[in-house]
């Protein structure tokens, strides 16, 4: 899938709990342009269009961005940091799902400037729910920032 | 000589002449007027002594009485010749005659010799005239003199009841007495003093009045200012009227003038200071390791004592009586100045110094009689070296423990921030594998539900519900710890409100009808959202507890002591045996099979944590079958705090 495709992007990297939101979203048909990265260090390549990822086209226009905050080599804050911190960036809808409801993430994530922070339900009926909500809710409902309309267009 | 002795024998014999009738030529007229005469002569120079002795008899002028005597011996000598003349007519007693002339002679002569000795004086006597104008003269006098001792009078009365008045409004006891130790007067103070009024003292010997004064010193000095008459002073007590006195005696002619003064109130006070120095000196001698110290105005030491006085380097005869200026080292009056300016201005106050190497706490204190006047100053010096050298022992004790509680807290904050690692991780990576194994077990009942028999999938959902209950287990427990962590925010919280809120909540996931009835409850300063999970645990605990009877009932109420507010939440639920109470707030402990009732055991041990951080308690009472009451309060000084 080319990077100017991607609706969505998840970083996560517990392929379980990936692929239980995959499943999730796939059952609304919200997953057809879905990219999963398992890795902090390569999401950031990816979206910022260094490393292997280099020569790719920026801006990186998704439409939503789920990020995990527990990750390796760079962690979830981490990451959101550096996205609301690059102009190119920061108008990227990026929402947080995680199974920490620890407070001072939600805060650090808010400072920050996330755009949405969801604490997995444990129970599974209620964790589907909430994830095909959130997809279809940034996918179809919300009305993207100009930017990210014109990348889409290219 | 014969002839003499012849003349005295015949005294009375007149045979040798012829009597007068014989001798020459008599007639009878001139013999008779001879004789008559004679008699006449001699009776009335008899009577003449008469008169003179009855005149002397009456009057008694001894300047003359010889004079008299004389006079009246000569008078009735010369009427004795005249009688012997007249007897001689018949009986001849010539030799008698001429004897008795012989002594009318002599005394003739000898009143002669008299009268010329006393003619100067007879001539100074005054004639009657002469006597009468004198009286006169003295009478005039005497009438000046009357006038003028009455105007004296009148003007020594005068002066008297000016001086009375005088000596009745000295405030000291004034008298007088005479020789004789009597009282002539005596003021009113005397009076006021003895309790006898002057009028019954006058006229009464003072050692007849106050015989217990016989022999006392003021007795000696009375005696001696009256033999002496000089003036005497002295001071006594008079134990019948438990009066101390001070005597001023002045000699005054024939008696003494005194003036009393009662000074038993001075003397009292005297006495009493006396007294108050003895305590002052008994307390500093038996309390070790001090020094008491009297000052008058001056600075003077007016008593000092106490075990540290040569410890400090002192010496109390060197400064008993005189003045700190005169006997302090320069630099330490001057570091003393102030304070004794302070202490003499009412305050009591206490410093420190270090003194010969021991450290001293000085207390001053201003003494200060009924009108609140300081009249002395004492100060109490007391050694705290010891003391001192503990308390800096407990310094540096206590620095070592504040350094180990701060090695002990840092080592707290790496076990609490470990605590924190460890509950993050619990929180992501075990409620992570949680969800997947709930996930996974709901795709194979949705997705392969086909393929499962009834057994595989009441497998499967044990295999969902037990991942969900140690999801919500988890979820406790993190409330649990958080609550650890968190500090309290105390607002004014209406908790009417916030209870109603509670139960609106509690009941939106309860089928049954249950009116939970909330009075006025009273309002409390508290962390609003931490006394919303304690009422969110108990409230849903008593319907919980209480929904399987046909008639739940629910109360919520509250009630204010001295100290605490009480809020009470009642069910008639099933209740619990009192027996197990102690359990009833611990983590994980549940008096319920899981079967009967849902729980994770963490609900009240979270209600404990919340009351107990807020300062309060929780307890409750409870009977099986019948329901349970839970009980928790909130401080009022949390209350009054905010």
């Amino acid at each position: 899938m080319e990077k100017r495709e991607i609706e969505i992007l998840l970083i996560e990297d517990n392929p379980d709990e990936a692929e239980l939101t995959i499943r999730s979203l796939k059952k609304h048909n919200l997953a057809n342009r879905l990219m999963h990265l398992d890795d902090g260090a390569d999401a950031l390549d990816l979206i910022f269009s260094t490393g292997p990822y280099a020569g790719e086209p920026l801006p990186f226009n998704p439409k939503l961005i789920l990020l995990d905050l527990k990750l390796p080599k760079v962690d979830g804050l981490e990451i959101l940091r550096k996205i609301k911190g690059d102009l190119r960036t920061k108008m990227i809808p990026v929402v947080i799902l995680t199974s920490s409801r620890e407070e001072k993430d939600v805060i650090e994530s808010y400072e920050l400037g996330v755009n949405g922070y969801i604490v997995k339900p444990v129970n599974f009926e209620s964790f589907a729910k909430a994830v095909s909500d959130l997809g279809l809710f940034w996918l179809i409902l919300n009305q993207a920032p100009p930017l990210l309309s014109r990348g889409a267009a290219e | 000589m014969k002839d003499i002795s012849d003349f005295f024998r015949k005294l009375f014999d007149g045979s040798d002449w012829p009597p007068r009738w014989h001798c020459g030529k008599w007639t009878e007229f001139h013999g008779w007027l001879y004789i008559i005469s004679d008699l006449l002569i001699w009776s009335a120079y008899f009577a003449i002594p008469v008169v003179i002795m009855k005149y002397l008899s009456k009057k008694h002028n001894p300047q003359f009485i010889k004079l008299y005597f004389l006079f009246a011996a000569f008078i009735l000598a010369c009427g004795a010749t005249h009688f012997l003349d007249a007897v001689a007519f018949w009986l001849p007693l010539y030799r008698l005659n001429a004897l008795v002339r012989l002594i009318t002679g002599i005394l003739s002569w000898a009143t002669v010799f008299f009268i010329v000795r006393y003619l100067p004086l007879a001539a100074s006597l005054r004639t009657q005239n002469e006597l009468e104008s004198e009286i006169e003269q003295r009478i005039q006098a005497e009438d000046k003199v009357r006038i003028l001792n009455e105007e004296l009078e009148e003007k020594v009365s005068a002066k008297t009841i000016e001086l009375a008045g005088i000596f009745e409004r000295i405030t000291d006891g004034f008298l007088i007495l005479d020789k004789n130790f009597v009282y002539t007067y005596a003021n009113k103070k005397i009076g006021e003093m003895t309790g006898l009024p002057c009028p019954s003292l006058i006229g009464k010997n003072i050692w007849e009045v106050f015989p217990e004064a016989v022999g006392s010193p003021t007795f000696k000095a009375f005696h001696r200012a009256m033999s002496e008459q000089v003036y005497y002073h002295n001071i006594d007590y008079f134990q019948p009227l438990d009066l101390w006195y001070e005597n001023h005696i002045y000699p005054s002619g024939d008696g003494l003038s005194v003036f009393v003064r009662d000074i038993t109130e001075q003397k009292k006070a005297e006495i009493k200071i006396r007294e108050s120095e003895k305590i002052y000196k008994t307390i500093a001698s038996s309390i070790p390791g001090s020094v008491i110290c009297l000052f008058d105005h001056d600075y003077r030491y007016l008593l000092i004592e106490g075990d540290m006085l040569e410890k400090l380097g002192y010496r109390k005869e060197n400064l008993l009586d005189r003045k700190a200026v005169d006997v302090l080292p320069p630099g330490r009056f001057a570091e003393v100045k102030n304070d004794f300016e302070r202490v003499f201005a009412g305050l009591s106050f206490t410093t420190e110094t270090r003194m010969n190497g021991y450290d001293v706490v000085t207390r001053f204190v201003p003494l200060k009689d009924e009108n609140g006047m300081v009249y002395s100053a004492m100060a109490v010096v007391i050694d705290v070296t010891e003391l001192k050298s503990a308390q800096l022992h407990i310094q540096e004790l206590n620095i070592g423990l504040e350094n180990k509680v701060a090695e002990r807290t840092e080592q707290l904050a790496i076990v609490n921030q470990e605590l924190e690692a460890f509950t993050y991780s619990v929180s992501h990576d075990l409620r992570a594998p949680l969800r997947i194994i709930d996930g996974f077990a709901d795709i194979l009942t949705t997705d392969y539900a086909e393929k499962l028999d009834g057994e595989g999938k009441r497998t499967l959902g044990v295999i969902t519900s037990n991942a969900r209950r140690m999801g919500q287990l988890i979820d406790d427990l993190l409330n649990l710890s958080r609550l650890g962590r968190q500090e309290i925010a105390t607002v004014p919280v209406n908790m009417s409100r916030l209870v109603r809120s509670v139960i609106a909540e509690q009941l939106q996931s309860f089928d049954k009808v249950l009116d939970i009835p909330v009075t006025d409850l009273l309002p409390a300063s508290c962390d609003s959202s931490l006394i919303h999970q304690v009422w969110a645990n108990l409230i849903s605990n008593a319907i919980k507890y209480s929904a399987r009877r046909e008639n739940p009932e629910i109360q919520v109420g509250s009630y204010q002591t001295g100290t605490e507010i009480i809020y009470s939440v009642k069910d008639n639920g099933v209740g619990f045996d009192m027996k197990y109470s102690a359990k009833l707030f611990g983590v994980f402990q549940r008096l319920h099979k899981i079967t009967e009732f849902e729980g994770t055991g963490v609900g009240l041990a979270l209600v404990q944590r919340i009351v107990a951080k807020h300062g309060g308690r929780v307890w409750a009472a409870s009977e099986v079958g019948k329901g349970s009451t839970f009980c928790f309060s909130l401080p009022i000084k949390n209350n009054i705090h905010h």
